[in-house]
């Protein structure tokens, strides 16, 4: 394709633009018949998981709301279970506000509008899905044990008096575990043409993202 | 503001189906803009009628219909393409396996095949909000429309447009 040295203009374009659209014309009556039905149900088709992943999000977030309101009651004297009890709290309410915010987003989407600010929209959706995933996602590397301690927490009287060891050492696990997903997902940040944002798939969708925010900004600013 | 939610049901449904079997070419065209393969244009053409379907009780009749069919086309294709991150990479290989599908028997204008050969592969190579501009360009859209359409002012598409004119001049 390259070797041809065919100049061509952009009006030259428009000729080779007719005869695309008299062979698609021809196949209309074939093509037609691709439009009938499912269209209420395809609607919602790639709208669905989304929003059922923000349901099941902001239920898990309700359940760490009523365990951590449970937890630091009961332990107003206790600063460790007090304070898992007020980070399970807060984690519950990040939870429930990113599905909110998300779901808000995604039903609002209106595919009417002008493109460009369609897809700032979408632009301004994808943001918001990886910093959910940052903020709500990797953190549950520490969050099943803050979760275990607040199952213990809400019947204080069967406590151990010191913290086991084993619980140190999730914590610590945890947070290096935390640390090191943020850490890989700011390495997908640095966009596709960084050799390291290559070396796996698992970042795909941040570098997706990317992909959009660089193509919109390029668009607006040529 | 008219719109057709006011209609009755089977009104609703019966003015949808004649606006899109009038317009059917929009669909067509945008799927065949931003899919390469016969399966994804099929799939995308499926996408782009279904939210047509869904904005429709929105729609304003008073209203081109044709800008507002744009508008849902090209947002749902450049979603697609997006979605489509792995075949993306593949995008910029030209389009001959389709061409061949595609291809009149009795065409004989070699240099008018050529011609498409090298249009479909410079489409395939623009990034998507590249790619709209080139449809509604190539369409004949009034540059008031295109602005409408992708929510732009009308001297900045005719730059864009100049600029586009400049990069086939560059690349082909």
């Amino acid at each position: 394709m390259t070797t041809m040295d065919t100049h061509m203009e952009l009006d030259d374009f428009k000729a080779a633009w007719q005869t695309l659209d008299a062979r698609l014309a021809r196949q209309d009556a074939l093509q037609l018949e691709l439009l009938r039905g499912q269209k209420q149900a395809q609607a919602r088709r790639h709208l669905r998981p989304l929003l059922f992943g923000m349901a099941l999000q902001a239920l898990l977030g309700l359940g760490l709301v009523l365990l951590g309101v449970g937890c630091w009651r009961n332990n107003l004297d206790v600063p460790g279970l007090l304070a898992a009890g007020i980070a399970l709290h807060a984690f519950g309410v990040l939870h429930i506000a990113f599905a909110g915010i998300v779901t808000g987003l995604a039903l609002s989407l209106d595919y009417a509008a002008p493109v460009l600010s369609i897809q700032k929209r979408l632009r301004l959706l994808l943001r918001i899905q990886v910093l959910n995933s940052n903020v709500c996602g990797a953190p549950w590397w520490v969050l099943w044990v803050l979760v275990v301690i607040g199952f213990a927490g809400l019947s204080p009287a069967n406590l151990p008096g010191a913290t086991p060891t084993w619980i140190w050492i999730s914590l610590a696990i945890g947070i290096a575990g935390t640390l090191a997903t943020w850490w890989w997902s700011a390495r997908g940040t640095r966009g596709p043409r960084d050799p390291l944002a290559r070396m796996d798939d698992g970042a795909d969708g941040i570098r997706r993202t990317l992909r959009v925010i660089d193509d919109l900004e390029r668009f607006e600013r040529e | 503001m008219q719109t057709t939610a006011t209609m009755t049901g089977d009104d609703r449904q019966q003015a949808f189906a004649a606006l899109l079997l009038r317009h059917a070419g929009i669909v067509f065209k945008v799927a065949n803009t931003y899919a390469r393969l016969a399966e994804d244009r099929a799939d995308l053409a499926q996408e782009i009628a279904a939210q047509l379907w869904r904005a429709w009780p929105k729609y304003d009749p008073a209203r081109s219909a044709s800008t507002w069919m744009y508008r849902v086309a090209l947002n749902v294709a450049i979603s697609h393409v997006r979605e489509q991150s792995v075949r993306q990479r593949h995008d910029a290989v030209p389009l001959d396996d389709d061409l061949h599908d595609m291809a009149d028997s009795s065409a004989t204008d070699h240099e008018n095949e050529n011609h498409l050969r090298l249009l479909q592969a410079f489409i395939a190579r623009q990034p998507p909000l590249d790619r709209a501009l080139l449809l509604l360009y190539l369409e004949e859209r009034p540059q008031r429309e295109i602005a409408e359409i992708l929510g732009i002012t009308e001297s900045n598409v005719s730059t864009k447009i100049g600029r586009l004119k400049q990069r086939i001049r560059d690349e082909l």
